[in-house]
């Protein structure tokens, strides 16, 4: 077991939703997300090659292997976000480095596009509550035995509930085409007699017909709502079904062994937040979260592990792509967890990602001593997070009560044993202990050490600095401006300033921001990104496949192969594609 | 002459001594901090409004 190379081998991968700050001043027809998003892309495809996503999503990968999305969500309410997902990486420096790229280069592209005129936020809720921000996705084991083989036969055994919920979507769709249709006719033949018209435009289009011709058409908030219903009731018994074999079936060891480090981990990866009572909390995200595992929004949920991915590639890609369903048969999956801040500090989000990536090798590894379960996940979370003084108790299955700091020991000292009998592990594994061991000492003793280290640590000392005896809004501005990325964010002013503690270097950022990272699926879908983007001939990128030409003249490049680098014929693959890659720069 | 720090900022400079060496780290998070103060409550309230997220995300 000692030989076997287990530590910091997996794809990892975050992703980001950034809020927008666009004042109130803009003229409504400059305030439209969807041709935000496209302004932005287009300044970001001035600063470095992009290609045209193959997806149900809109967006576009980039030379550097990652991809940005607009994550339609609601768009006659105003809804819509811009997301950016780094490459896929192996180690968590790598990880940072990548996501600090992708943070520059979105921040660079908005200033080139809007100016000071609209603004990008890292961060995970607004002033009223709304819900977003960051994603982990982890590659894992879903699952063996009797259970890989019972999801298996439920994937078969779904197909025809699938398909017939894909039909009705399609139907639906078609609906829809018709109601435009209709409402065209209705509007042309009533503005004939109606002196002023426009009211009726708005009702049956949700703009006027001068802003219908402006700006991406969004269709009247009454429709939409009726149409998010629908599909909820259409997919609900697909969404029901799949959730109880995932349930059952899917990442099982990994989640009762692991969710005690996530509940704990708030008080590394926090990054802060003031509730509507003025009351702070260690994690932004983690006091809406409302269950263990979900489809992350679906029905009402706010998951922990979110399985919403498995249910897309059902329901909807695989009819676009049947690929994406036979992918579904492998044994090794991703593990998405939806419960993490979007971090600003870069130790915050070292350790978020790199404590969880070794406990999830050492797990596999079947190395992790029996772990005791908390009684009540959720409310424990809660607990954690709602006290800044680290001190709360959360009870265990056998009514043990620990703190958050005892969780995290608990885990460290498995950690390190897990090391010391792998000396043959990276020595970037045996660093993460070093820092996660110092960060627990000083959150022991004085966490005020840690400001501009810990987002958590540095927001508060903001707050209760500059925002001592403010009212609420000002410093709820404060929590939400910290995140801001722009050069007048209060984190950016606070770097600037020499306060915050650098892990990766500004060389090591301006290699990322170019270059897709080593050994990974991401190191050749840039590099064809980089040849074709500008030529001719259509290029389509997806995560695991390129699409270059069209038709019968079509060629496809598996990227999945490179998943696997324990495997000999990867490996070589990787070896070679790596010793291309270090002449690219 | 060495700009005298505020007490409470004197503590995050002694955390960082390696950079309190940049004569410019210290007196800059005074800055920040100083600007942060400034702010209006008027202000606050319009950044809070421009910075909603209908519906959120996923």
């Amino acid at each position: 077991m000692a030989n076997k190379p287990d530590v910091f081998q997996r794809l990892i991968g975050l992703e980001t939703e950034y809020a927008l700050w666009i004042p109130r001043s803009t003229p409504p027809t400059r305030t439209n997300r969807h041709a935000l998003f496209l302004e932005l892309v287009c300044a970001l495809s001035r600063k470095i090659p992009c290609a045209a996503a193959r997806s149900m999503k809109e967006g576009v990968f980039h030379a550097a292997g990652g991809a940005v999305w607009f994550e339609t969500e609601r768009p006659a309410m105003g809804g819509g976000l811009i997301e950016g997902a780094t490459p896929e990486c192996r180690s968590p420096r790598q990880l940072l480095a990548w996501q600090r790229a992708q943070d520059a280069l979105l921040a660079e592209a908005a200033e080139a596009a809007f100016g000071t005129r609209v603004r990008l936020l890292k961060n995970d809720r607004d002033a009223e509550g709304n819900l977003y921000g960051a994603q982990e996705s982890y590659e894992a084991t879903l699952a063996t035995g009797w259970r890989l083989a019972l999801w298996r036969v439920a994937l078969v055994g779904l197909l025809p509930l699938a398909l017939v919920t894909w039909l009705c979507l399609k139907l639906v769709d078609l609906l829809v085409t018709v109601y435009a249709l209709l409402a065209t006719a209705v509007y042309l033949t009533a503005e004939r007699w109606l002196p002023r018209p426009e009211w009726l435009a708005r009702l049956l289009f949700g703009c006027s017909v001068k802003e219908l011709a402006s700006q991406t058409p969004t269709g009247p908030a009454w429709l939409e709502s009726i149409l998010s219903v629908t599909a909820r009731v259409v997919t609900a018994p697909l969404a029901l079904l799949l959730f109880g074999v995932l349930w059952l079936t899917a990442f099982v060891p990994i989640r009762r062994q692991l969710t005690p480090l996530l509940v704990s981990r708030a008080i590394l990866g926090g990054s802060g937040w003031l509730d509507e009572h003025g009351h702070f909390w260690l994690a932004d995200k983690a006091p809406g979260i409302n269950c263990v595992s979900g489809f992350g929004g679906l029905l009402g949920d706010r998951p922990l592990y979110c399985l919403g991915h498995f249910f897309k590639a059902i329901y909807a890609e695989a009819w676009h792509a049947p690929r994406q369903y036979w992918r579904l048969w492998s044994r090794r999956q991703r593990l998405q967890i939806a419960l993490g801040d979007s971090n600003l500090a870069e130790m915050s989000e070292y350790l978020r990602v790199g404590t969880t990536l070794l406990v999830l090798d050492m797990i596999e590894a079947g190395e992790l001593p029996p772990v005791p379960p908390l009684k009540h996940p959720i409310r424990a979370l809660r607990t954690v997070c709602s006290d800044p003084s680290l001190s709360a108790r959360v009870e265990l299955a056998g009514g043990l009560k620990v703190t958050a700091l005892e969780i995290q020991r608990f885990y460290l000292e498995a950690c390190h044993r897990f090391l010391s009998r792998r000396p043959e592990a990276p020595a970037e594994a045996r660093e993460l202990l070093r820092f996660w061991e110092q960060t627990l000492d000083a959150l022991s003793t004085d966490p005020q050490q840690l400001v501009g280290t810990l987002d958590w640590v540095t927001k508060r000392m903001l707050l209760d600095r500059a925002g001592r005896g403010a009212g609420w809004e000002v410093r709820k501005k404060i929590d939400l401006r910290y995140h801001e990325l722009s050069a007048d964010g209060y984190f950016q002013q606070l770097r600037r300033a020499g306060v915050v503690r650098g892990l990766v270097s500004e060389a090591e950022i301006a290699h990322a921001r170019r270059n897709p990272p080593s050994g990974t699926p991401a190191l050749v879908r840039g590099r064809y990104i980089r040849e074709f983007a500008t030529d001719d001939a259509p290029i389509a990128v997806h995560w695991d496949a390129i699409y270059l030409g069209q038709g019968s003249d079509q060629r496809v490049v598996r990227l999945d192969r490179l998943a696997d680098p324990n495997s000999s014929s990867a490996a070589s693959r990787n070896r070679k594609a790596a010793s291309r890659d270090e002449g690219a720069w | 002459m060495k700009p005298t720090l505020p007490a409470s900022d004197q503590r995050i400079a002694d955390a960082f001594p390696e950079r309190k060496e940049t004569s410019a780290a210290p007196p800059a998070v005074a800055q920040v901090l100083a600007l942060i103060r400034a702010d209006s409550q008027q202000q606050a309230r319009e950044y809070l409004r421009d910075t909603v997220v209908p519906c959120g995300g996923e």
